[in-house]
């Protein structure tokens, strides 16, 4: 059962020196109960998408066309009021460095609280029940819930605030680079513990983040994004045995890993391009070793070639 | 995919930069007005040397029109009337805008260069020669400036006023020091600089070589308050009689005003100077301003 | 051939204490370490934020002073240099840094930035010094190198700004460059270019690297030795592939299970220890692990356990071995 569906969203961010185009027709659809991740490196547009879904953006943030559908309704063309109902009850978010979201001045437990409050009416001692259920669920002690932010490790202001993002039960997570600027095993921990409690409360949860490694082993599903474009929507097992998308495999191919074989990095070439005047046709034409003339010309269109395995590419035919 | 780069000089590089510092500076409409308000003073001040080429009776200090005894009305001959000496007060004026320009200036040069020197040296080094440079700036700070300078004009005799020019450099450098002491505590911990030393860079190298770079926009900037500041005290110390008389400032020409008892008979006399004060400090103000949406984004630019 | 031998290295940081401090506390940012690095190697120096890892480099570059132990460069002794001959040892190393933003000054152009080096240590005559400048940016492959010359880094990308902190590293021909953590702010499809350019400098002109990291994917692909660092402790060094394949002290293995591996077929077994790395100020006695360890042993808590080689140079600093 779809979701979350996106469809066709063009946004561009509006600067001085012209428009950004950071995302650009970009289509996609979320199962309930499915772990998505959107992996791409910086300034590819990712970030941006889940701040759309949550209309969380800045100012000078155009959207151009598009919809997305949560369920029925199209988030795009809500009023801010039913907006903010949806937000954090029926889609929440765990923002980037969000160890900094917390307030150094105000107790963990209240801004929880304070943040459950805002979206449900129900007393405080309710709400207090709440984080209490809600730390045993992300591993952390309710004896500590009073304390303040700068008393917690980094690893437990993570999960103090995957804990305020769950806090309303919503149906979509979405979890933005969480574990940037963490060490590796919290991280591994953190990450687990996320895989953990969403399938025990069969969230749907998208993942974002530039760390293929990380997506890899947290998400069924894995959209690939380039300069504001999808590249490759597939599962998976099937885009690892079977990248399709030159950006893709190029992708796979500079990537160590510490286990198998050890074989030479293929870099990928040239830079990513400038989102104020992105290239024509095919965003990735000037890198890719596939390129033809009509990658200049003409923007490959998103098709599902197999067993919902997308791409966008001329060179699949 | 070979791209045709055309290779820039670095003169063309310097004209685009210069370019783009004014492209940015202009879109501060204050910063241009300080600007254009800047550009006529500067013209009041190189057409000074004018009248006293017309007539003997121009030259500000000694020139009295012999038909003319003491004070007098705004007439073709003298555009703002004459003193109580049978002066032309439109040349004094004039001359004002010169003295205005000097002084302010140099005098905000001298305490923002011996601010910037000690911010960086006291922000580099830190310890014992931080805390004492800064507890210098403090009493500095804290010294009422006027009735200090009035003491020394005691000591001394007399004020030039270049001792002014050098008095007010000497009591403005503490605030300077103090921004550029704060930006240099942060620089000095950059990258860039632990590059510099491992290369092997010597301390008066890096402080010179690579810090001041870094915080000269920031100097600028404080000079441009400098000089408002600059001004207005040199004008305050010689309305109050304690300026250089062989030199006409607008100061001096509110003072004449004053002594001579003329204030609330002659708004031709008291006006245009006062006036070219506020206006003139104004101006540098405005480039502050200006200068300020340049300097401030740019030092938090990646 | 042995380049570089540390011997009982250690650098305290002093904790400033209230007023009420009787005995001033420090920070163990490395606590006795030894190891020896070849010529022509790239030695890793890895683990997690907090280990020591970094400060190490920086003691090897004499950017931080020891303050106690031996650092030896060919045999000459350069953890007591002053003056003029710390001046000419800084002809022997360079350093690259980890943010491709802050490692360049802002004011300087790319000329100035690579020739500084050189500058500072007298080398060659302004004409010569340009010479140089260019066979370095033909060398980390930013090419024409005169378009880059003039240019200020805010019109370079993150990853040309990390090549021109290389180039400037190789300007003045050291004999061996200190990388900190180089690629891990570059964009991913960028790192393996900027590693596979140091990979190529060490082969065509034998420099050894120092390479620190906390990504032990990245340590693995560009490293022969790693040494695992754990507050202020080295707790295993061997050679990279054994280190991976067989690694010994519990720190290294639950490190090494916690790394996720781009494959969504794998199966990691996780190696589930107490998570949170504790500060490192005044230390209990005993191995640094200890408390997190899953087989703390009493004489873990009493006394620091040496290194011991465990065959072919594999060294581990543990009881259980």
């Amino acid at each position: 059962m779809k979701i979350l569906e996106v469809q066709n969203l063009v946004m561009y961010y509006k600067t001085l020196k012209g428009y950004v185009k950071a995302v650009d027709n970009v289509s996609f659809e979320v199962e309930k109960g499915e772990a998505m991740g959107l992996v791409g490196e910086s300034g590819c547009g990712k970030t941006t998408i889940g701040m759309s879904i949550l209309r969380l953006l800045p100012s000078n943030a155009e959207i151009q066309s598009g919809e997305i559908f949560f369920g029925n309704e199209n988030l795009l063309s809500l009023p801010e009021k039913e907006m903010r109902a949806i937000r954090w009850k029926g889609i929440s978010m765990i923002f980037q460095a969000a160890m900094n979201a917390l307030n150094p001045v105000h107790r963990i437990e209240d801004q929880i609280v304070e943040a459950i409050r805002t979206h449900e009416n129900i007393p405080k001692e309710e709400a207090r029940q709440r984080v209490d259920q809600l730390y045993r669920l992300v591993g952390l002690d309710p004896g500590r819930a009073r304390d303040y932010p700068h008393e917690y490790s980094g690893g437990m202001k993570q999960r103090a605030v995957i804990a305020m993002a769950l806090s309303c039960n919503p149906q979509i997570i979405i979890a933005d680079e969480p574990t940037t600027a963490l060490d590796v095993i919290v991280q591994d921990q953190i990450i687990s513990e996320i895989k953990k409690l969403q399938q025990k409360l069969n969230m749907t949860m998208i993942y974002i983040s530039h760390d293929i490694s990380v997506i890899a082993e947290s998400c069924e599903r894995i959209a690939v994004m380039y300069a504001g474009i999808l590249a490759e929507y597939a599962n998976a097992v099937d885009l690892f045995r079977n990248p399709m998308h030159p950006y893709t495999q190029a992708l796979m191919n500079s990537f160590p890993s510490i286990k198998g074989p050890k074989r030479r990095l293929i870099p990928v070439p040239g830079e990513p391009p400038n989102l104020l005047s992105p290239p024509s046709g095919c965003r990735f034409h000037p890198r890719c070793p596939l390129a033809m003339d009509i990658c200049k010309r003409t923007v490959p269109t998103f098709t599902d070639y197999e067993n919902r395995h997308w791409a966008a590419c001329h060179a699949l035919g | 995919m070979r791209q045709h780069i055309e290779v820039k000089t670095q003169w063309q590089r310097r004209k685009e930069r210069i370019r783009g510092i004014w492209g940015l500076f202009k879109q501060s409409r204050v910063g241009v007005l300080g600007i254009a308000i800047l550009v006529i003073f500067f013209i009041l001040a190189i057409a000074s040397t004018i009248p006293p080429k017309i007539d003997e009776m121009y030259v500000p200090l000694y020139g009295t029109d012999p038909d003319i005894i003491g004070f007098s009305q705004p007439s073709l001959k003298h555009p703002l009337g004459t003193d109580f000496m049978g002066r032309d007060l439109f040349s004094q004026l004039l001359e004002g805008a010169k003295w205005g320009l000097a002084v302010g200036i140099t005098a905000a040069l001298a305490s923002v260069i011996v601010g910037t020197v000690v911010g960086l040296v006291s922000g580099y080094f830190g310890g014992t020669i931080d805390t004492l440079l800064q507890r210098m700036a403090d009493i500095v700070l804290t010294l009422p400036s006027i009735p200090l300078i009035l003491v020394i004009g005691a000591a001394l005799g007399r004020l030039s006023i270049w001792n002014i020019v050098i008095l007010i450099g000497m009591l403005g450098w503490p605030s300077t020091s103090k921004v550029i002491r704060s930006q240099v505590l942060s620089l000095r911990e950059r990258p860039f600089i632990e590059s510099a030393r491992v290369s092997g860079a010597s301390d008066s190298r890096i402080i010179f070589r690579h810090i001041a770079p870094n915080v000269l926009p920031l100097s600028f900037l404080y000079m441009t308050f400098g000089v408002t500041g600059a001004i207005l005290t040199e004008a305050a110390l010689s309305f109050l009689g304690l300026g250089d008389p062989s030199t006409v400032s607008w100061g001096m020409m509110l003072q004449w005003c004053f002594t001579s008892g003329n204030t609330f008979r002659a708004p031709f006399w008291l006006l245009p100077p006062g006036l070219c004060i506020t206006f003139l400090a104004l101006s540098f103000y405005l480039i502050g301003i200006g200068t300020e949406q340049i300097v401030n984004p740019r030092l938090r630019e990646r | 051939m042995e380049l570089i031998r540390a011997e009982n290295l250690r650098k305290l940081f002093p904790v400033r204490g209230g007023f009420f401090e009787r005995q001033p506390r420090y920070v163990h940012a490395v606590d006795d370490i030894d190891f020896s690095i070849e010529k022509e190697e790239i030695f890793g120096l890895a683990g997690e934020s907090g280990c020591g890892k970094t400060t190490a480099s920086k003691l090897l570059v004499r950017l931080v002073e020891p303050t106690s132990g031996e650092i030896y460069l060919d045999g000459q002794d350069i953890a007591h240099l002053e003056g003029r001959e710390l001046k000419e040892f800084r002809k022997n190393v360079q350093m690259v840094f980890q943010d491709p933003y802050e490692s360049l000054n802002p004011r300087f152009n790319i000329l100035d930035t690579i020739a500084e080096p050189l500058i500072v240590q007298s080398i060659g005559t302004i004409e010569e010094r340009e010479e140089m400048v260019h066979k370095a940016l033909e060398t980390v492959e930013l090419r024409p190198a005169e378009d880059f010359v003039f240019r200020f880094p805010h019109e370079l990308s993150g990853g040309q700004r990390q090549r021109v902190a290389v180039a400037r590293a190789l300007v003045i021909e050291p004999t061996f460059i200190v990388a900190d953590e180089p690629v891990s702010m570059l964009d991913v499809s960028i790192r393996a270019g900027v590693m596979n350019l140091m990979l190529e400098l060490r082969e065509k002109f034998g420099l050894t690297f120092v390479f620190v990291t906390h990504d032990l994917a990245v340590s693995r692909y560009m490293c022969d030795h790693i040494a695992i660092m754990y507050l202020g402790k080295i707790v295993e060094i061997a050679e990279t592939e054994e280190l991976i394949g067989n690694p010994q002290h519990p720190y290294t293995k639950a490190l090494l299970s916690a790394v996720p591996v781009p494959d969504p077929t794998e199966r990691r077994k996780r190696i589930d220890i107490i998570g949170g790395v504790s500060a490192a100020i005044s230390p209990p006695p005993g191995c640094r692990f200890a408390p997190r360890c899953p087989y703390a042993m009493d004489i873990c808590r009493k006394e620091d356990p040496q290194p011991k080689d465990v065959g072919g140079h594999h060294f581990v600093s543990c009881y259980l071995v």
